[in-house]
């Protein structure tokens, strides 16, 4: 700890603080521009200048660190005037177009303009000529009126991992531009608009749009991915503007899915009043015949249920109540992406912060497209990795990461047993072994050589293993969790304090829905199954589509052409076809709900935007269903009481409801210590795996309604079916049509190639013609 | 004394008398009675009338969409929408000002930044319903066309004085 | 050969320079080159090294004058980290031509310093970054170099011992900010050339965030006479804290410019007279400027001034890198300074705001001055732009673009007044 004067006040401040952050730490305003608490210091705004007793001339403040007794002054006159001037320097050659920039109101440069800058400028030749750039779908430029203060650079450098920023030329020909012309692949890309801090990077889809005065401002937590960020959703009146990520929030960025996502609110694929079928089409109805119908599809009928995980707490409490009090015999199921419904060792959730994750020895992430899965999880690995941290990666992508771990293996899904077996041999070696890992071990007799990466980073004091999608759809993923789990135990990452199994969940609420639903639950794939066996009279979709997203899409298909659907939802989508009544939910911007995340971080949205139709929060919904099913008591009548029933499913939440655990409390994740799963040595049927490819843009009811992620989706998109060019070549095929087998049929379908793939994989969008090609895990390929 | 100035008051019609003479005074005088509509009083060039959205030379509308007004307003009277148009200037979609709640203060044109929102000297825009209190974009362009000549005329008067 | 008596040395640098050949290696050894070497290498220590070049009281040639003893024992060691040496020999501010004739000339002078010093900091690999321009003596110095490697004086294991390093030349593309030790740095590195911001110091974090020392040609060119005669001995030769030799590139309105190698201390009025065949008009000069273009001018009233590090501050200008440019009363000064407005405003790199904007600035209002389209008002801007520009960015470039403004409006307010509009017409 340092101690030291500010303007004659006595702080105290860690050591190797800069000047800055110790005035920023203790409410001092010094003014800045380039400076970013998330970036590495550039220190070339020159407007954090303060002047230090006994030195020379004015330092940056936000470039020098502070020392034991130093004396800093912050409102002197010099200082003011060299403010002023700074300030004249800055807008020399930028315009004054506030009136049209989309910047004002909210704006450093106008703020400090007023604060610190002359009423008039004294620049009376020529300005500089720009041209604006074009960064892709969600950034707009106006370059005159950058300042140089390249925060985006280091933005793009740091943080995206691209580094396609740069500045081109010098003195005042300088200039900000993206070095590859018309480029800016990120998934952060929409960060940049916050970030800069005058108007020259605009957020394209609401530019012109709003005024910041006009804005409402809702903190809320994004749904798009288990990650829940915290968000500000800023609307004026019901009309959703933007969203942006929440200062205060746990993240300092938010994605482009959940920031762009927002145009899904107002889409034509939004539900937003009861209907129901009749002569085969959907017609508008008032809610109590929308419910008169429902009732006859599902009153003492075998239903199945199936939700998607994205729903807040209380309204995942409302489907279990329901359940509970009127349909006890109702199948429920909900992770669309889950084949295996055993008992995993350790369930889905994270047993550590995102921090913890960065700030570990080793992190080994197992089978996951982080980048597109969570991306701002990943932002944190990549950042790791610069800071010349150890990264671990297996699986069968390796594309699109934007970083190079230290050590990388591309394998096939089916390798995953081989692989944990040759990092259990590996441990065994340094005395490390347990009667079940040999039980274990016993049924594979294949080695892989990528589990030595496991293996070694295993040894570590704190190592994080990121167990992913590859492994959590695998067909035998209970065997291998409990292989993972074996190891992680032996090694000494398996204790409460220092566990390091993290299971990425499809969606929120990971913990809840163990908690919730661990004894009713069972999988998509079964339900269905009973549904095409004749076993189910109706299907009820709450906010789930079978269709677009996950492993069932086929069998979802035939089903829905033959049982009667009831779609509860905020968007209709494919399903809306299917549908034979419509019950609108609120969506998650327009309620008041518990979030939790995957590493069970609670959050309660408390200030929602007014519903724009006739659609209700789902637990309401629920609980009217409830009573049109012939309950005698409505199990909850308010959100106080919905939240007392949740707390007999996880009585932590009483506390957290109460205000009792502190913002840092997290929910811890479940575990199955009695989970022993072994390998079942069944090789797939067909020699190419299956992969199915997730894509930001497109998965989710939600980011397929918003036009703006289906456009950034069209621009990023890779060829549906990729596989390694070598596979190709090892079957005598090329880049091109082929014909692709499964055990459901063949199709024809356009085969692309990649090299940083796995070999032997075929690697699956799920858009098109080649969308159902998830539901298998094997194929083959043959030419046309 | 005063009974008897006070007798004598009354007695002499002294008050009547002398408020007679006003009358009388006035009868005389030259007539200040305007025979509105006929006639008219002149108008300050600050007057702040029926309000106008101007347009360039050009024919290009002024208003940039900057919602300044709309934020100024003390009656909330004025409804802005804007977005990007193709050319990628800022225009607004909508601008509606609802005459039934503004209050003529003119601090619309006051917070105007390129002279589009103006209040013209028209004061005679009363109709039948409150409906044609309500003007749209359309309405207040098409004042704005009918009264170029005059509103040019009166910034101009006003202009050493701003 | 250099006396061994402090008082009757005439040429440190320049000892050996107008020899013929002595570019080769073959005559400089005959000439007494690297005779002191195997001396160092072989019975020296890096501490007395360090310690005799701190007494010698050598104080950095390139400009800033700092004291190179002191710099060299700033370099932490056992750090994990490799050390470096780079050599600035990115002569670029406008006046100075001393470590060009150094190069061309003497070039093992170069490199038998830079062993020395590459010695003392346990380095093994160390940078030549010439200027761009420079592409003769880049060759010279690269022949040169390959004659050294030749005869083991650079490689593994030289002359025998156990001491090894290699020297590589790398041309500049011409930026001035890149004889900035931290641009030069960055350059050096791949990367365009804008100065880092202090601290970290090059001592600490310097080439490849490894400790690196960055001494000019004219510094490193004494050390080896420096360590054959003792700091002692270098200490004797100048005035008190400005020891030594030290070479003076003159220019402007004298009747023999040139490179001088002159003790430290020497009035500029016996360099001008006695050396440099005194001023083309006049007998006082109207201005001089006395470290390079980027340093506060003299008036007549200094033309005494010793040319010595705290006799030059207490004057109001610097040292700097020794260039004296003369202006005698035929000179245009505010053409002048226009001119150099132009030089700084082409080179700064655009990192700091108020070089950025400022620089460009300046020199637009000084076409306008000079065109004769400036009022009162201008002069208030210049005055405001230059002042608020220097000392408030990372390097010192702004300072020097203000330098010669401030200097004008300071010194010649009347000549200043004759080119307003309002005087013009």
């Amino acid at each position: 700890m340092t101690t030291l004067y500010i303007d004659d006040k006595e702080v105290t401040v860690p050591a190797n603080t800069s000047i800055l952050e110790a005035c920023r730490m203790h409410g001092v305003d010094v003014p800045y521009f380039c400076y970013h608490p998330e970036l590495k210091v550039a220190a070339n705004c020159r407007m954090c200048l303060v002047e230090v007793e006994g030195w020379p001339k004015p330092a940056a403040s936000c470039c020098t660190p502070v020392a034991e007794d130093m004396r800093v002054r912050t409102q002197t006159e010099t200082l003011k005037k060299d403010r002023k001037m700074v300030m004249e320097y800055l807008l020399i050659h930028h315009p004054l177009d506030c009136p049209v920039c989309d910047q004002g109101g909210d704006c450093k440069l106008q703020d400090y303009s007023v604060e610190h800058g002359a009423s008039q400028g004294r620049y009376v030749e020529p300005k500089r000529r720009t041209e604006d750039k074009n960064l892709g779908p969600f950034i707009t430029t106006c370059m005159t009126r950058c300042i140089h203060c390249t925060r985006c650079v280091r933005f793009a450098e740091e943080v995206a991992g691209t580094g396609d920023m740069g500045v081109l030329n010098r003195g005042d020909h300088m200039r900000i531009d993206s070095i590859v012309e018309d480029t800016l692949r990120s998934e952060l890309a929409g960060n940049l608009a916050e970030l800069c801090p005058v108007g020259a990077l605009l957020d394209k889809p609401s530019n012109d749009v709003s005024r910041p005065w006009e804005l409402e401002r809702h903190h809320s937590t994004c749904i798009q991915c288990p990650h829940g960020c915290d968000v500000i959703i800023e609307s004026r009146g019901d009309e959703v503007i933007r969203i942006k990520h929440d200062p205060e929030g746990a993240e300092a960025w938010i994605c482009d899915r959940g920031r762009y996502v927002y145009d899904a609110f107002r889409s034509d694929d939004r539900l937003l009043v009861p209907a129901v079928r009749k002569q085969g089409e959907l017609l508008a109805c008032d809610w109590n015949e929308a419910l008169t119908r429902a009732r006859e599809l599902l009153k003492d009928k075998k239903v199945g249920i199936i939700f998607s995980p994205s729903w807040s707490l209380e309204g995942l409490t409302s489907i279990r109540l329901l359940h509970d009090a009127v349909m006890n015999e109702a199948k429920v199921a909900f992770d669309l992406h889950r084949r295996d419904m055993r008992p995993f060792a350790f369930e889905e959730g994270l047993s550590m912060s995102t921090a913890e994750i960065e700030a570990a020895d080793e992190v080994v992430i197992l089978g996951s497209d982080l980048r597109q899965r969570l991306p701002i999880l990943m932002q944190r690995l990549r950042r790791r990795v610069a800071n010349g941290k150890a990264l671990t990666r297996i699986g069968a992508m390796n594309y699109r990461t934007n970083t190079s771990p230290g050590k990388d293996a591309l394998i096939r899904p089916r390798d995953w047993p081989a692989v944990i077996a040759r990092a259990m041999e590996q441990l065994k070696d340094v005395g490390k072994g347990s009667p079940a890992m040999e039980a274990w071990l016993e049924r594979v007799p294949a080695r892989h050589e990528a589990g030595k990466l496991l293996a070694d980073a295993l040894m570590a004091e704190r190592c994080a293993v990121l167990v992913g999608e590859e492994i959590r759809a695998h067909e035998d993923a209970a065997a291998l969790i409990h292989g993972i789990d074996l190891l992680m135990r032996s090694a000494g990452h398996g204790e409460a304090g220092d566990d390091g199994r993290n299971l990425i969940p499809e969606g929120m609420n990971a913990q809840v829905l163990s908690a919730v639903f661990g004894d009713i639950r069972t999988g998509v794939g079964e339900l269905l199954q009973a549904a095409e066996a004749g076993e189910l009279d109706a299907l009820m979709l709450v906010g789930s589509d079978p269709l677009g997203d996950g492993l069932f899409s086929m069998q979802a298909r035939r089903v829905l052409r033959q049982v009667p659907l009831v779609q509860v939802g905020a968007i209709g989508g494919q399903i809306a076809e299917f549908a034979d009544v419509q019950l609108p939910a609120a969506a998650y911007s327009e309620i008041e709900g518990t979030f939790v995340n995957m590493e069970g971080r609670v959050r309660i949205a408390d200030k929602p935007l007014r519903s724009i139709g006739e659609e209700r929060p789902l637990w309401k919904v629920m609980m009217r269903l409830t009573q049109e099913l012939g309950a005698d008591d409505v199990p909850a009548v308010s959100l106080d009481e919905l939240r007392q029933k949740a707390a007999v499913f996880m009585p932590e939440l009483a506390d957290v409801f109460a205000g009792k655990k502190g913002a840092e409390w997290r929910m811890p994740t479940a575990r199955n210590r009695n989970a022993r799963c072994l390998p079942s040595g069944v090789e797939p049927a067909m020699a190419l795996d299956i992969v199915s490819r997730f894509s930001m843009y497109r998965e989710g009811a939600w980011a397929r309604a918003s036009g703006l992620l289906r456009e950034a989706g069209q621009l990023f998109a890779l060829p549906d079916v990729l596989v390694h060019p070598h596979t190709l070549r090892q079957l005598g095929l090329e880049e091109g049509e082929c014909v692709i087998r499964t055990a459901s049929g063949e199709i024809t379908h356009h085969v692309g190639t990649r090299e940083d793939v796995a070999e032997g994989v075929l690697f699956v969008a799920k858009r098109g013609g080649a969308g159902d090609l998830s539901t298998e895990t094997s194929a083959s390929l043959r030419g046309v | 004394m005063s009974l008897l100035k006070k007798a004598s008051k009354t007695w002499l019609l002294l008050e009547l008398v002398k408020g007679l003479s006003v009358t009388g005074r006035y009868l005389f005088q030259k007539k200040i009675t305007v025979e509105y509509p006929e006639e008219r009083t002149p108008l300050s060039p600050r007057f702040r009338g029926l309000h106008a959205l101007r347009r360039y030379e050009n024919g290009e509308e002024r208003c940039i969409a900057c919602k300044l007004c709309e934020a100024v307003c003390p009656a909330m009277a004025i409804t802005i929408e804007s977005e990007e148009r193709d050319d990628g200037s800022r225009r607004t979609t909508r601008y509606d000002i609802d005459l039934s709640k503004c209050i003529f203060c003119g601090l619309c044109q006051e917070a105007c930044p390129v002279d589009a929102i103006v209040e013209t000297q028209v004061f005679e825009y009363g109709g039948e319903d409150r409906d044609c209190l309500f003007y749209d974009k359309q309405k207040l362009l098409e004042v704005g066309d009918r009264y170029e000549a005059q509103i040019a005329r009166n910034i101009k008067a006003d202009e050493p004085y701003r | 050969m250099i006396p061994s008596d402090p008082s009757k040395v005439t040429a440190i640098c320049f000892d050996r320079i107008h020899l013929p050949g002595q570019a080769t290696l073959e005559v400089a050894r005959k000439n007494g080159a690297y005779s002191y070497l195997p001396t160092v290498l072989n019975e020296m220590n890096r501490e007395q090294i360090i310690e005799q070049v701190k007494i010698s009281g050598l104080r950095g040639r390139g400009g800033a004058g700092f004291p190179t003893g002191l710099k060299w024992s700033f370099v932490p060691r056992n750090t994990g980290k490799p050390t470096y040496l780079l050599c600035n020999a990115d002569e670029g501010e406008p006046g100075t031509f001393k470590d060009r004739d150094i190069m061309r000339f003497d070039p093992h002078l170069l490199i038998e310093g830079m062993i020395m010093a590459g010695f003392a900091l346990g380095v093994h690999d160390a940078y030549i970054y010439i200027r761009g321009e420079f592409l003769h003596e880049a060759n010279v110095m690269n022949a040169a170099i390959k004659e050294a490697y030749a005869a083991n004086l650079l490689g593994e294991h030289i002359l025998g011992t156990d001491f090894s390093m290699h020297l590589t030349v790398h041309r500049g593309a011409g930026a001035y900010v890149c004889g900035e030790e931290t641009a030069l740095i960055e350059s050096l590195e791949g990367r365009p050339g804008r100065p880092r911001f202090k601290p970290p110091f090059p001592a600490v974090e310097g080439f490849y965030r490894c400790p690196t020392v960055v001494n000019n040609v004219e510094t490193l060119a004494t050390i080896p006479a420096i360590l054959e005669h003792g700091g002692q001995w270098h200490k004797q030769i100048g005035v008190p804290n400005s020891a030594g030799m030290k070479i003076f590139s003159v220019s402007g309105h004298v009747n023999k410019p040139g490179n001088y190698e002159v003790p430290m201390g020497m009035p500029l009025r016996v360099l001008v007279e006695e050396y440099c065949g005194g001023l083309q008009h006049g007998d006082v000069p109207k201005a001089v400027i006395p470290g390079g273009s980027s340093t506060p001018w003299l008036g007549p009233e200094h033309y005494d001034v010793p040319l010595a590090y705290d006799e030059i501050h207490k004057a109001g200008s610097m040292l700097g890198s020794g260039a004296v440019i003369i202006m005698d009363e035929t000179a245009d000064v505010v053409a002048l300074t226009r001119r150099l407005s132009h030089f700084y405003a082409h080179e700064s790199c655009g990192q700091c705001t108020p070089c950025r904007e400022g620089t460009g600035w300046l020199e637009r209002v000084m076409l306008r001055l000079e065109a004769g389209g400036c009022n009162a008002r201008d002069i208030e801007v210049l005055q405001d732009a230059s002042e608020h520009m220097a000392g408030r960015t990372i390097c010192a470039l702004a300072d020097g673009a203000a330098a010669p403004i401030l200097s004008l409006l300071r010194m010649f307010p009347d000549e200043v007044n004759s080119y307003l509009a309002e005087n013009k017409a």
